[in-house]
């Protein structure tokens, strides 16, 4: 859909075309799911939060004055939902097991992943696992510039704006998130011939 | 590794297409080229950088589930709200009428005729002059609870 196109969708919504509001998220759900799934590597919670992106879209269109396309603001408000999300989850995870120091080992680290299904493609589930593990250290904004640029392959001046951001701090968080992954991915690199 | 070799960070910018802080686009392509170090360093970051998985794509139902909760969240927020306005619209006007008839927010009465019209503006008055032997009664159940508990102590 063009931003012609999309222009005219939004005066559809906007006159009260609720079935115009649904094209729109049929269109534009995928990607949010995808990129939500990546940011917080669980999908029924990405699922959750593609859903609140979409009611703040909802409640955003009156005043939506088209200064930048849809699907720019819905990885805007995923970005910022999934890092005040990774934020929350890190706080309640510190609370619970009483870590004193974030510098500590996340006692979660040490748990078997219960998702984990060892009768089907085992490769590539302890990989997503040990994925996940290395995700777990990188701050919430490191990994979501991380992932905004590995995975979905936006420029990194795209993801300041984003953000909200200097292109340096994010240089910055990319070569961190870099670093910190080859580092805790190293033995699974040594495995692979 | 020389001194006018590319630094990690330089090395990651290049990876993904951005250019490098500490040199020109150009000038970094022409060092990678030239050091078989660098080149080395490079191939083994994109290695290792290539090898890490993506998440998997999301359900593909996905998109249909959430655009019906959404719809029904939505839903059940318009079926509610002429009801909220209307409760909204009468808390608001119970509250201005609280307000019109309060004893303190009454202008001056020219005479006691008005005033002695209205039993709610009675009524308020006549609490108002009980207000202090309502106090009193209140410290009475005071001194009673408190010798209740002498007896229940002494007891």
């Amino acid at each position: 859909m063009d931003n012609s196109q999309e222009l005219l969708l939004l005066e559809r919504i906007r006159a009260g075309d609720q079935a115009g509001f649904e094209t729109l998220m049929r269109q534009h759900a995928p990607k949010v799911v995808g990129l939500a799934t990546r940011l917080i590597g669980d999908r029924s919670e990405a699922e959750d939060l593609a859903q609140e992106a979409f009611l703040r879209l909802h409640r955003a269109l009156p005043g939506f004055r088209g200064d930048s396309s849809i699907g720019t603001w819905l990885y805007r408000t995923t970005t910022r939902l999934a890092i005040d999300h990774l934020r929350r989850e890190r706080i309640k995870r510190n609370l619970f097991f009483f870590r004193r120091n974030e510098e500590d080992p996340d006692p979660l680290d040490t748990v078997p992943d219960p998702r984990s299904n060892p009768g089907r493609d085992l490769h590539t589930k302890q990989a997503m696992a040990r994925l996940r593990q290395a995700m777990e250290k990188l701050s919430a904004r490191q990994r979501a510039v991380f992932v905004l640029r590995h995975h979905e392959g936006l420029p990194l001046q795209e993801i300041a704006t984003l953000l909200g951001l200097e292109t340096g701090t994010v240089k910055v968080h990319l070569h961190r998130a870099v670093t910190t992954l080859r580092a805790e991915l190293a033995d699974v690199y040594e495995d692979v011939p | 590794m020389k001194p006018d070799c590319l630094n990690e960070p330089d090395l990651i910018l290049l990876h993904y297409g951005e250019a490098p802080d500490g040199t020109t686009p150009e000038a970094a392509a022409a060092h990678l080229a030239a050091c078989g170090s660098c080149r080395l360093r490079s191939t083994q970051l994109a290695a290792e950088l290539a090898r890490i998985p993506a998440a998997t794509d999301a359900d593909p139902a996905a998109a249909t589930r959430i655009a019906a909760r959404v719809s029904e969240r939505l839903d059940r927020r318009f079926r509610w709200l002429p009801l909220a306005g209307a409760a909204t619209a009468s808390a608001i006007a119970l509250a201005m009428a609280i307000v019109v008839f309060l004893p303190g927010n009454q202008s001056p009465a020219p005479s006691p005729q008005p005033l002695a019209a209205s039993p709610l503006l009675i009524a308020s008055l006549d609490l108002e002059d009980e207000m202090p032997d309502i106090d009193f009664l209140e410290d009475l159940e005071l001194i009673r609870n408190l010798e209740l508990l002498q007896q229940l102590e002494g007891g």
